[in-house]
């Protein structure tokens, strides 16, 4: 639940006037890096608290450090533990158990006896912060040299669980102008956006969420129009869940004075796959591109090397989502998906003319994108076989 | 100065725009009591908050 | 710092943020004082209970106040008052409306009371109604709070994890009795079981910001009369789903109407009702060598102990607590050993609670088979024995305490 608690209401408004009522703009990042560690505290427990302030300490004294190998064996290591963390049981049971079962079998049952319950509280972006943290250090940036400022970077309340993905090198300068010069207008903007905020996630993704549990299970008896009615309240839910959770974050953290990195640009306006993901969960599609496509060879190489990599990246992208195939499967959709509109042109017969059908419509390829974008959503939410079904019953089709 | 001020309309500008900001504050008054009551029902989990 | 503190721009937000957070501060104020005056009022126009569409299990919470503005309704003119709270089987599941207990129970009394029946869906001697009637205590100083309970069922503290948000609303609004008795039980209850803890803390802080701002008062009478606000797939049709509650009728099925197969069911069905029948004094006695059963002593001091903590001595001797008992059609299947256990469970049990200073009174003995709808509800016939039955409880306990 996280922001949806009377608790979070109440400390978000303590933190603010304090943060506010502070005399001494140099008391305001000290005074917030105790709030963040009470949220963290409070949230997470001793259990999800020690991962992160392991492995923190571990990623700040190796970028004081500068030293390039040992950014490396960083960032193996912020890989390996949310491998750990998010993956072991996963590879394990899924991966491993497919060919040696016996191995798997025991290698489950020390993991369930090793391993919390659930992960540590935002392991998936805290982890991400980190390796860009290192990467980018690796290559020269001037590390965080104040460990309160890292310790804010590695757990500032409104990005903790859920984004933003932050970079520190925006970041920082936002913490020191948000001490600095926060302002009336950031306290209105602060409040719209997270009256906005839980008005797309209370309101609307919430209501879908119901309708959506009550009608998917019998998808299938449903009109014909009522299908893609469900699959628009399934587009819709996600957006506005998401994005209402972002616009909480931004908007706490402008309450503060402090800027965040937008994560939504109106994605289901997009006329293209590559413009969707130029405008949902920029901060995650970013950090893919920079981290991944690019350090793999980006677009600077063939274009079967370009494609693999596209597909490489966006499996990885949607295996970040959570453990299971389903996931995978939509990165590797959508990574298709670029792949082809990339080389659209090297289809036989029907490339050219599709080409050029939608450069001379845009609405067209508008309609072809949120289709690809919104079927996928299938994949996202439901199980393979069963997001398959959806699918197929959206065309009128059985299986 | 104050003349100015007045004689240039800009009064009724600034006037209008905390008109408009009282009135966005109500609004969001509304949907804040709203959201107290609303919070107290059973609400989803954020779906990016499991990842 | 300070010259951009002083700059036209900055001056210019301030004004716009004393304009917008004025615009807030008389929205919360003005809701606050409308909900306040919203649950003053009674908004449940031919209130007989809480039936499943104004209940939590459609995710509706009734407030405290809204709870007591329906009593004072029916209790204005001096009438004594009779609230009525428990589980189910004071409910009425089985006993369309026009056929609850309830409304037999009112009839037999008169004029002269008032039976307000707020008894919900699992809920325990503590919930609910044992709130609104505190409560009330010096508003209709004339009452007779009622619940169920099976005869080694402790009581909690604050009222049953489903139900207990009324308990804390009331304290949060000041509306209960310091008991200091009731104050440790609750603290032990939640030293020793912690895993009972829950929500508890959040719903604590719901009920303090819910008392400065009443918007529970407010969004229920709005959920109930204008628009209720939640996705529900009691009319899963476009924006029907969003009709507010008062359009919901009182739709209780009629056990008399079932099939007799259901109410007298047979096979793996029976054997798992006869279990739980049997369970009912499973481990309230054990037998001894001589044949005897003899009470199994700490569960009874639990019982006892949990009356201490659970309702406050000012208010025992107007609570009445009835001890049900199962559907004959299971019971007289017990072996005549289990039966004469199970008699004697409700017969300590009527002893426990009358030792602690409240009414209690032994229900369910003679009725029929006929007169339960499933092992443990009554049917429309045994809701008449049983308000006849009370009837004469509350008249004399009326009597008793000079009403």
């Amino acid at each position: 639940m996280i922001f949806s608690t009377y608790w979070f209401v109440v400390f978000a408004a303590l933190v603010t006037a304090g943060y506010w009522l502070l005399p001494a703009a140099n008391w305001r990042l000290p005074f917030l890096a105790a709030a963040c560690m009470v949220f963290h505290f409070h949230f997470a427990g001793p259990a999800g608290v020690l991962p992160i302030v392991v492995l923190g300490v571990v990623v700040y004294a190796i970028g004081l450090s500068r030293n390039r190998h040992a950014c490396a064996v960083g960032i193996a290591l912020t890989v390996v533990a949310l491998c750990g963390y998010k993956y072991a049981v996963f590879l394990s049971h899924d991966l491993l158990g497919a060919l040696f079962p016996v191995a798997a079998a025991r290698s489950a049952a020390w993991l369930s006896a090793t391993l919390p319950a659930a992960a540590p509280l935002g392991i998936s972006f805290f982890a991400f912060e980190f390796v860009h943290y290192l990467y980018e250090v690796r290559r020269g940036a001037e590390p965080l040299q104040s460990p309160l400022r890292f310790l804010l970077f590695a757990i500032f309340f409104p990005t903790l669980v859920a984004g933003p993905i932050k970079r520190f090198r925006d970041f920082d300068p936002a913490l020191e102008a948000g001490a600095r010069d926060v302002g009336a207008a950031d306290v209105i903007a602060g409040l719209q956006r997270i009256a906005l905020g839980f008005f797309k996630k209370i309101v609307i993704a919430d209501n879908l969420t119901a309708a959506i549990d009550h009608f998917a299970p019998q998808m299938g008896e449903l009109a014909l129009g009522s299908r893609w009615l469900l699959l628009a309240a399934i587009a819709a839910r996600i957006v506005t869940d998401f994005s209402g959770y972002s616009d909480i974050a931004i908007g706490a953290a402008r309450l503060l004075g402090i800027r965040l990195p937008e994560n939504f640009n109106w994605p289901y306006a997009a006329r293209n796959l590559p413009d969707f993901w130029a405008r949902w969960h920029m901060s995650l599609s970013s950090w893919i591109r920079d981290y991944i496509y690019i350090p793999l060879g980006g677009s600077r190489v063939s274009r079967l090397r370009r494609a693999t990599n596209v597909f490489v990246a966006f499996a990885l992208c949607g295996l970040w989502h959570g453990p299971a195939w389903h996931f995978a499967l939509w990165g590797i959709y959508h990574g298709a998906g670029l792949a082809l509109q990339a080389n659209l042109n090297l289809l036989p017969v029907v490339g050219t003319p599709l080409g050029r059908l939608f450069a001379a419509a845009p609405p067209l390829g508008w309609a072809f994108t949120q289709l690809f974008v919104w079927i996928g959503w299938l994949l996202f939410f439901f199980p393979t076989a069963q997001a398959g079904k959806m699918a197929l019953a959206l065309f009128g089709l059985h299986a | 100065m104050p003349q100015s001020y007045f004689s240039s309309g800009r009064i009724f500008k600034d006037f209008g725009r905390l008109l408009g900001m009282f009135a966005l504050g109500l609004v969001v008054g509304v949907f804040f009591h709203y959201l107290l009551f609303r919070l107290g029902l059973p609400v989803q989990p954020f779906i990016y908050a499991a990842f | 710092m300070n010259a951009s503190a002083s700059s036209p721009k900055t001056a210019g937000a301030i004004w716009l943020l004393a304009a917008f957070a004025a615009g807030i501060i008389v929205s919360l104020t003005t809701l606050a004082v409308v909900g306040r005056q919203a649950a003053e009022k009674n908004f449940h126009p031919g209130f007989t209970r809480f039936h499943q569409k104004i209940a939590p299990d459609t995710k509706y919470y009734p407030t405290i106040h809204e709870m007591m503005a329906i009593v004072r309704e029916r209790a204005a003119g001096g009438k004594i008052l009779v609230v009525v709270g428990g589980n189910s089987i004071l409910y009425g599941v089985g006993q369309p409306a026009g056929h609850v207990w309830t409304e037999r129970l009112q009839r037999e009394l008169g004029p002269a009371y008032a039976v307000v029946n707020l008894a919900m869906r699992g809920a325990g001697v503590t919930d609910c109604a044992a709130v609104v009637a505190e409560a009330l205590r010096t508003e209709f100083p004339r009452q007779i709070y009622l619940a169920n309970a099976s005869p080694t069922q402790a009581s909690f503290p604050d009222g049953t994890p489903s139900y207990r948000f009324v308990f804390w609303e009331a304290i949060a609004k000041g509306l209960l009795i310091d008991d200091p008795t009731r104050t440790e039980a609750i603290r032990e209850r939640y030293r020793l079981r912690p895993d009972t803890l829950g929500g508890l803390p959040e719903q604590r802080l719901r009920e303090a910001l819910d008392a400065i701002l009443s918007f529970d008062d407010f969004w229920n009478r709005f959920t109930f009369a204008t628009c209720n606000t939640i996705w529900t797939r009691e009319r899963p049709v476009g924006l029907d789903s969003f009709a507010p509650r008062k359009i919901y009728t009182d739709n209780e099925p009629d056990y008399l109407t079932f099939p007799i197969l259901d109410r007298r069911p047979t096979g793996w069905r029976f054997d798992a009702e006869l279990g739980f029948s049997r369970d009912v004094s499973l481990l309230a006695f054990t037998l001894a060598p001589s044949g005897l059963w003899v009470p199994n002593q700490p569960l009874w001091d639990a019982l006892a102990k949990s009356i201490g903590g659970a309702i406050p001595p000012s208010l025992r001797a107007r609570t009445l607590i009835i001890l049900t008992r199962n559907n004959p059609y299971y019971l007289d299947r017990l072996t005549p050993a289990e039966q004469q256990r199970d008699d004697l469970a409700h017969t300590l049990s009527v002893q426990v609670w009358q030792h602690a200073g409240c009414e209690s009174v032994d229900c369910g003995r003679g009725y029929t088979i006929d007169d339960y709808g499933d092992r443990i509800h009554l049917s429309s016939t045994g809701g008449e024995k049983l308000a006849q039955q009370i009837a004469t409880e509350v008249r004399r306990i009326s009597t008793k305490l000079q009403y």
